[in-house]
């Protein structure tokens, strides 16, 4: 693997043969383990895909097409984009950070009821509150 | 010296480099004065790249010389592969020639906003002022000023966006860190500018620094980082990928994808857009606020050109020849302007460069020789450092304009100091534009000085006369100009205006061509079919004339003797044996200044040749042995001097 | 090892999820809101760092703390015998456009108090900066270039006064030391052979001189920004990385380029292109013949690329030129000779099937 952003995300039409691959067997195991740790204590934690040795192109693919995609999907944009999909199964995250440039710059496995990065920060609801206050105190404009 | 030097700046600030001026102001009674003699101008350090290089497999020669400077990252690679090619006689492709000419042009651009801006933008905006502006006001005034730059999410920036760069310099305030704005000379009454005025450009300053990571990916899409990209001898290492998609190990592949094309693109997009849409109209604005500067830092009027920015559709057969042969298609031309003909192109003899140590730490000659014949070692002989002051504050180690006082020699072309740069680069367009020989660009550059400089204030112009380009703003205005210049001869440029597709698009036309001559490094073992002793590599750098010369041996195949003389050399350099002084030091005469505690006002001189002391410090091979036929027009075999070239 | 990190504020909300369900505590995201950055856009470049950084994501919230303290680290930046390509490369570093406006490290995520290139101050003032930062202690020293050995050779002097002796009371106060850049680390282009001016690595000055200060050496010429910006935030947030022999971080100098190379499969198994723009140099076959150092080079440049990710050396069809590492400009090649076209002797290199330790000693000692 050279880097993130060499993978295919997508798998084309047709190409998806589910590989039996340990290694994503063991990345499955993982996981499970972690989404039981959280029901009981609700301490989420992130996988970094960077970091999981030996990833290639088809294990990235396989472990992806395994956990499949769920019903919420979500995207950060400000001047990169941040896509945050569910999984088929709930509590288990898929987060793709991109670059200005669209190529990956990091990619998560959250395990969380909620990723962080979707929740909105009460000092950034205060401001928002502010402002909005602002709005409704000036005049309409014309 | 004359009297005590009670002007002092060491180390100058918001250089390349390490550099240290001495002046004597005449005090006027009230804490300033003015400098009625030429100042003094000493570089303080040194490395010895040319000395390293002796021995080495000339292939490698480019990476060494690369290192001179990590500003001007390409130019002197360049310029060392270029005398490589000279002496063994390799003809590089087209594209090749368009890669290095947009390697060199991004180079301009990027440096030049990055001066502007980083370097020499503090001397005119008082960072201080900025934070009293009218967020509301300044929004205003940008919409006045640049009313097509839209960095707010695609909008333009309206009072919220100013408040955040207000509230920004707040905080550093606040918290007592002002980092790099910390103890400048803030609130001088020589800051001249609107607090909106100032706020406008220092919000430009920040937004440049993230407009300067994106355009050096030009470099590192086809050199493979910056700074120092690589080059190589015989063309240009990158090449076509087979694979228009993503580069990985099954695919394979280069970075000239898809990818790669549309990410240099973008970047030269990007640097047309920022010079048209801020840099433009912020020198003019700031221009407008600072006329008198037009009136200081005038050097001798002596400006010298080596040439640069071939026209790469002038090869006709790849390897047989080359565009770097044809002078006659260069944007910037070859010559000379003397101070007595301003809009003349003198033609320039290569014969005539001398460098001379009268005044500079190496043993060597006094009097002025060829940089072909000279012999020189390192030898200081200035005061010792590290001796603290006097009790009255005054320093201990002081400069003696009689004695050896820097690390740069001095070159003199035909005996005199040469001013080299923007301003030359100007000047001989200029020059050229009025002749039979006129390139489009020349034109262009003789409408925008009209324009700009010339027209009365109330047709919007600065009303200023063609003479008074030689001076502090001059400088910035022509540099500047040639940064439109170049930034368009990228993009290109659309009917009306000296219609021109531009390197990008005829490359890329053009790229699935030859990238690299594959005679390059068989011909390196081929002494019988080198055609000269001495390779000559020159270019025109952001900062002017850099020529380096290279003597293979016929045996070895290595270097025997390797020389550099470059552009800061000729501006920074020191005095000679007759005493005339270089460029830097002949501006500071006749300036006045307010406090000469803080000399802003000489900052202001200094800074507009925007100095590169590294590129301007090295030392010449003490080989002794006269290096002959120097041949400037790089043609195989030719001796063809430059009296064939296109001026007037 | 972990030793001299600074006191740093309160660093109790570290743990992902753990509290009050948020990832940055109120004095992050108030400094974030300050600055008009995203607090989103924030969150996915701490995530990037911290997967660069080979660190866990637990680390995110740490590494916002470190990055916007309202009181910024101080940096002391001083350059001796070099090029400014460091500085340029540090200038490259990232920037944040979300929000209203763009900048970078240089404002936000540090006091940068002192550095000629970008400072304002100049002369007498300048000095004045450097003296009156000196002066207090925790500072983290930045140096670019070599020095040269003696302080009365008048190879270097700024300011009146010696290499030496700049580093010498620069170096009195400092809480660490990071040596940028290939000249700075070890000695770089000032002391190829014959090293004209005797100049010295910072590591090589520090053991004459008798200091004893944590040291990093960031090797490259010039060191990728990620690299340099990078350490420093781990330093930062974590204290000292994990060095390898040559004091550089394993994070990012604990493989070769190769290793990570997309060309290394033809390494292994051919074809290797021949020439420059042949076919396979098309292709994007191993430039081995063509002089490629990358065996025998540890840094990141092929996983963490340049510019943002935009190439390196090899993708652009240039073999590596070794220079992240010790007298790279005078390595010995085949047949003992010198040169970046000159293919690198057989047997050399993690790839031939041989331990680290025929380029280096990789055991994680950390004498020079």
């Amino acid at each position: 693997m050279t880097r993130l952003s060499d993978i295919p995300v997508q798998a084309e039409p047709g190409e998806s043969q589910v590989v039996e691959s340990p290694l994503v067997t063991a990345i499955l195991n993982n996981i499970a383990n972690t989404l039981a740790q959280f029901l009981t204590s609700k301490v989420a934690t992130a996988i970094d895909l960077r970091a999981v040795p030996h990833m290639d192109a088809a294990t990235y693919q396989s472990l992806k097409d395994a956990l499949s995609v769920g019903e919420v999907s979500a995207k950060v944009e400000t001047d990169v984009t941040i896509e945050i999909r569910e999984t088929q199964y709930s509590g288990i995250w898929w987060v793709t950070h991109r670059n200005e440039q669209g190529s990956i710059v990091t990619e998560l496995i959250e395990i969380t009821d909620l990723p962080d990065i979707l929740k909105s920060h009460v000092i950034d609801m205060r401001a928002g509150l502010q402002r909005l206050r602002q709005a409704l105190a000036e005049p309409s404009p014309p | 010296m004359a009297a005590t030097p009670n002007v002092i700046i060491d180390p100058v600030t918001r250089i390349e480099g390490h550099l240290r001026i001495q002046a004597h102001a005449v005090p006027d009674g009230k804490g300033g004065g003015t400098i009625t003699d030429p100042g003094l101008s000493a570089s303080t350090m040194v490395r010895g790249l040319e000395k390293i290089l002796q021995g080495r497999d000339p292939r490698d020669a480019w990476a060494f010389t690369q290192r001179i400077c990590g500003v001007c990252t390409v130019v002197h690679g360049l310029t060392s592969v270029r005398a490589v090619e000279h002496a063994i006689g390799i003809k590089v492709s087209k594209n090749a020639d368009y890669i290095r000419n947009m390697m060199i042009g991004a180079q301009y651009v990027h440096d030049h906003v990055m001066h502007f801006y980083h370097l020499h933008a503090l001397d005119w905006v008082d960072v201080v002022s900025a934070m009293k502006a009218n967020p509301t006001s300044t929004a205003a005034l940008a919409r006045i000023n640049n009313g097509t730059y839209k960095p707010n999410n695609g909008a333009l920036p309206n009072a919220a966006y100013f408040q955040t760069v207000l509230s920004k310099l707040n905080n550093l305030v606040s918290r007592g860190q002002l980092g790099l704005f910390a103890n400048g000379y803030w609130g001088h009454s020589a800051y001249k500018l609107s607090p909106e005025e100032n706020l406008l450009l220092v919000s430009h300053y920040l937004e440049a620094l993230a407009w300067a990571r994106e355009v050096v990916k030009l470099h590192t899409v086809f050199g493979g980082k910056d700074p120092h990209p690589n080059l190589v001898v015989g063309g240009m290492p990158c090449t076509l990928s087979s694979n228009t998609g993503t580069v990985n190990d099954d695919k394979g592949g280069t970075s000239l994808n898809t990818a790669g094309l549309a990410t240099i693109k973008t970047a030269v997009a990007r640097m047309k857009a920022f010079v048209d849409q801020v840099y433009l109209p912020d020198v003019i604005l700031v221009a407008k606020r600072y006329k008198e500067w037009a009136d200081f830092g005038a050097t001798a009027g002596n400006f010298l050109c080596y040439g640069e920015f071939p026209d790469p559709a002038l090869v006709k057969r790849e390897f047989t020849d080359g565009a770097i042969d044809y002078p006659a298609g260069y944007i910037f031309p070859r010559g000379v302007i003397w101070a007595h003909a301003p809009t003349t192109l003198a033609p320039f003899d290569e014969k005539k460069v001398t460098e001379n140590v009268a005044h500079a730490w190496y043993l060597g000659s006094d009097t002025g020789e060829h940089p072909s014949v000279g012999e020189t070692e390192l030898y200081y002989d200035g005061p010792l450092p590290d001796q603290g002051r006097n009790p009255d504050g005054t320093s201990k180690y002081m400069l003696d304009e009689n004695a050896r006082y820097s690390w740069i020699k001095s070159p003199r072309y035909d005996g005199q100091p040469m001013e080299v740069g923007p301003l030359a680069h100007i000047l001989t367009m200029h020059a050229r534009g009025g002749t039979a020989n006129a390139q489009p660009t020349d034109k262009l550059v003789r409408g925008y000085v009209q324009k700009f400089w010339i027209n009365p204030t109330a047709q919007g112009g600065l009303g200023l006369t063609f003479t008074q380009l030689n001076s502090t703003l001059g400088r910035i205005f022509c540099r500047v100009l040639e940064t439109k210049i170049i930034a368009d001869q990228i993009a290109g440029r659309a009917a009306g205006t000296a219609a021109y597709a531009g390197w990008y698009q005829l490359y890329y036309d053009n790229r699935a061509g030859a990238y690299w001559n594959p005679n390059t490094f068989t011909r390196l073992q081929q002494p019988t079919l080198w055609p000269v002793q001495v390779g000559f590599g020159f270019t025109e750098a952001p900062r002017g004339a850099l020529g380096h010369w290279v003597k293979l041996n016929r045996v070895s195949g290595l270097i025997d003797n390797y020389q550099c003389v470059v552009a800061s050399q000729w501006n920074a350099g020191p005095r000679d044996l007759d005493g005339a002084p270089g460029p830097y030091e002949e501006a500071l005469r006749g300036h006045v200044l307010a406090n000469l505690k803080q000399p802003l006002e000489v900052l202001r001189t200094i800074h507009s040749f925007d100095p590169c002391i590294g590129c301007a410090v090295h030392i010449v091979d003490p080989d002794g042995e006269p290096l002959v036929q120097v041949d400037v027009n790089h043609g195989v075999g030719s001796t063809t001097r430059v009296s064939g070239m296109s001026c007037a | 090892m972990s030793t001299d990190t600074p006191s740093r504020s309160d660093h109790s909300q570290m743990q992902v999820g753990s509290g009050d369900d948020v990832t940055f505590d109120e004095a992050t995201a108030e400094r974030l809101l300050q600055l008009g950055i995203s607090r989103r856009r924030f969150m996915s470049y701490c995530a990037g760092l911290a997967s660069l950084l080979a660190l866990p994501q637990s680390v995110v919230p740490r590494l916002a703390q470190a990055a916007t303290s309202t009181t910024l680290p101080s940096v002391v930046y001083m350059s001796f015998q070099e090029c400014t390509g460091c500085l340029e490369s540090m200038v490259n570093s990232f920037a944040f456009g979300g929000g209203t406006t763009i900048d970078n490290l240089i404002l936000n995520m540090i006091s940068l108090d002192y550095q000629e290139t970008l400072m304002a101050a100049a002369g007498d003032q300048a000095e004045a900066q450097l003296l009156s930062v000196t002066a207090k202690s925790g500072y983290v020293l930045v140096v670019d270039g070599s020095i040269p050995a003696r302080w009365d050779s008048g190879y270097f002097i700024s300011g009146e006064r010696s290499g030496v002796a700049r580093f010498r009371e620069a170096a009195k106060k400092a809480a660490l030391i990071v040596a940028v850049g290939t000249c700075a680390s070890f000695g770089g282009l000032p002391k190829a052979d014959p090293n004209p001016t005797d100049a010295r690595s910072i590591g090589d000055l520090m053991a004459n001189l008798r200091i004893s200060k944590p040291l990093i050496n960031v090797s490259g010429c010039p060191p990728i920004p990620e690299v340099i910006t990078g350490v420093i935030l781990y330093y930062l947030s974590k204290g000292m990385p994990k060095l390898d022999s040559l004091r550089r971080p394993t994070v990012f100098y604990g493989d070769t380029v190769h290793e990570d190379c997309y060309r290394k499969e033809s390494f292994e198994e051919g074809p290797l292109a021949r020439a420059f723009d042949d076919a396979n140099s098309r292709k994007g076959k191993c430039l081995y013949m063509l002089g490629c150092k990358g065996p025998v080079t540890h840094n990141a440049c092929s996983r963490v690329r340049w510019n943002q990710g935009t190439s390196f050396p090899m993708m652009s069809g240039h073999g590596c030129i070794g220079c992240s590492e010790p007298d790279f400009w005078d390595r010995l090649n085949r047949n003992n000779e010198k040169g970046f076209y000159i293919p690198i002797a057989s047997g050399s290199g993690h790839s031939r099937g041989l331990p680290c330790n025929t380029c280096h000693d990789d055991n994680g000692d950390d004498d020079d």
